[in-house]
């Protein structure tokens, strides 16, 4: 490096060649650099971006392409060199006949001073006009770290939410790409308008604020991830047994809890809990985890698991949870899975409990689900909820419990 | 249109001359400006875009100077770009990474948004529903991290991990 920036620095401005006159001429700290090192191509929206934060950008870019150029110079070094010791008369503007990487003369000067003592015959070249015209700006981009960042956060834009939390992953570039306020932002905002709770994009602009990153606030914001347990709060109006001390008889509010977790593979388990909520999650966590660790996707395989575990509370009803499990097969998405649950939800709910509940006063459970639940077609009319029905459904997330 | 349309040549990096009618090269802001106030000396040097692109970038123009030019939905919907884009534009976009990149430096040089939004689409479907390894494989990243950095990042991240 050190070695290279000596005749660089000898070079003549290049201020005035039309390669150096775009935006970036005015944010680049040391314009003598320019010539040699890929010009960083600031877009116009960057102007006016801090220029400690452009530098250091450039220099990273700077060092990446110098060590994919340098072999590549050494070639064309050869190949003047060669030409230089047998002159015999070819016109010196063209030496390795490849204007793609032009101006090999650029490359020379640039060299001369880290090999000038292995090839003393390199003394006597010169500019000329017609050189100065050649030297080229910017080596061809080989690789996706020559594409400048904010075309990399344009299309990093682009991506839905999981995936740009995996390019976090990739490098450190990337990773700062991705962590790009704006477009995380953008996600938290969609996923609130997809949730029922109006006010949810307050208060998950509340949370960025305190976390001082809307990329932190978006994974508490309650919502379906493929790899999440939920718990719909559920509840209805049933008539009990006729007895002789209640004349008539009072309507009972039934509220049950039921956990589904959503398994990678696109398997759901999906229970029914009299007892507290947050046992219930531990447990189906437990067998999420074990069914999962034994690849176990059959459906009997997994009710078989949940039976298993012979808790002696009996967190799950035997009946409903050999009844509800239900496996799919891979690449299901969770929408879909969580289609065909209220799908058989609705079945069930035609053949329980239906002679003890009147009809008039509780809605279908699958209505009351397809209400309680707004999936992303869903317009406003889809999810008013009938208060009388009292089948109410909500979404949390179980970290949040 | 009856009479021959106007021309704006623009220069290459290699000094090579492409002509490309003026409706078409009004989607390019760049060129917008340039022509906009020298109305009789309609060369617009382009010395930072290589001949190869600015034809590729040419033919985008030309193709869109009357069309409509579609809208792309963000996030991407699937990671094939037929199923995100018009069928032209997949297969224009559908090209080696070199010259993706080179596509993608020329629109940001030029400002021509739509083609800029195409090629970001493009590589946005490269990287769609891939785990970190594969994408450094895919475009040879290095993995630049520390270990400390590289377990800090995989617990912000946990949510999104599949396993």
């Amino acid at each position: 490096m050190p070695r290279r920036k000596k005749p660089n620095a000898k070079r003549p401005q290049a201020a005035g060649t039309p390669a150096e006159a775009g935006p970036v001429a005015s944010t680049a700290a040391r314009p003598a650099e320019a010539p040699v090192t890929p010009p960083f191509h600031a877009p116009p929206e960057l102007r006016g971006v801090d220029v400690a934060v452009l530098e250091r950008f450039r220099q990273d870019a700077m060092a990446q392409e110098e060590s994919r150029m340098r072999s590549q110079r050494l070639a064309d070094i050869a190949a003047v060199v060669a030409f230089l010791e047998g002159r015999d008369g070819h016109a010196p503007e063209d030496p390795t006949s490849r204007p793609a990487d032009a101006a090999p003369t650029a490359h020379v000067q640039a060299a001369a001073g880290a090999s000038s003592r292995s090839v003393p015959s390199l003394a006597p070249v010169r500019f000329t006009p017609a050189a100065d015209l050649l030297v080229s700006p910017r080596p061809p981009a080989r690789s996706v770290s020559a594409v400048p960042r904010d075309a990399l956060v344009g299309a990093l834009a682009m991506l839905d939410a999981v995936s740009l939390a995996r390019c976090r992953r990739v490098c450190k570039e990337w990773r700062d790409a991705s962590g790009n306020e704006r477009l995380w932002r953008r996600h938290c905002r969609r996923v609130c308008r997809l949730n029922m709770d109006r006010d949810l994009f307050d208060k998950t602009r509340a949370q960025a604020k305190a976390l001082h990153s809307w990329r932190l606030a978006y994974p508490r914001v309650p919502q379906v991830h493929s790899t999440g347990i939920y718990v719909l709060r559920g509840g209805y109006f049933r008539q009990p047994y006729r007895d002789a001390w209640h004349d008539p008889p009072p309507f009972l509010h039934c509220i049950y809890h039921r956990v589904l977790a959503l398994r990678p593979d696109g398997s759901l388990l999906y229970g029914n809990i009299p007892g507290p909520v947050a046992d219930a999650v531990k447990r189906i966590r437990r067998v999420a985890a074990f069914t999962t660790a034994a690849k176990a996707t059959n459906p009997a395989v997994v009710a078989a698991a949940l039976l298993d575990e012979s808790q002696p509370e009996g967190l799950f009803d035997r009946l409903v949870v050999s009844r509800m499990v239900m496996a799919f097969s891979p690449g299901t998405t969770a929408e879909d899975a969580m289609h065909a649950a209220l799908a058989a939800d609705g079945a069930e709910s035609s053949d329980d409990d239906s002679d003890t509940t009147p009809s008039d006063v509780r809605p279908s459970r699958a209505a009351g689900l397809s209400r309680g639940f707004r999936w992303p077609e869903s317009d406003e009319a889809d999810i008013q909820i009938d208060s009388l029905g009292g089948l109410c459904f909500e979404f949390l997330p179980v970290d949040g419990l | 249109m009856a009479a021959a349309e106007e021309m704006i040549v623009l220069v290459s990096q290699e000094s090579e001359r492409i002509e490309v009618s003026k409706k078409a090269g009004a989607l390019s802001a760049l060129i917008q400006t340039m022509t906009e106030d020298n109305e009789d000396d309609e060369e617009v040097p382009l010395l930072d875009v290589k001949a190869p692109t600015l034809r590729k970038i040419v033919e985008y123009m030309e193709h869109y100077k009357d069309a409509k030019l579609p809208e792309i939905e963000k996030p991407l919907r699937s990671s094939k770009m037929e199923q995100v884009v018009p069928e032209w534009d997949a297969k224009f976009v559908d090209a080696p990474q070199e010259t993706l990149f080179e596509l993608i430096l020329g629109a940001n040089y030029m400002d021509i948004k739509p083609l800029l939004d195409l090629t970001c689409a493009k590589v946005a479907s490269m990287i769609k529903g891939k785990t970190p390894e594969e994408i450094r494989k895919l475009f040879n990243i290095e993995n630049d991290f520390t270990p400390e950095e590289e377990a800090q990042v995989r617990d912000e991240n946990k949510w999104a991990e599949e396993t």
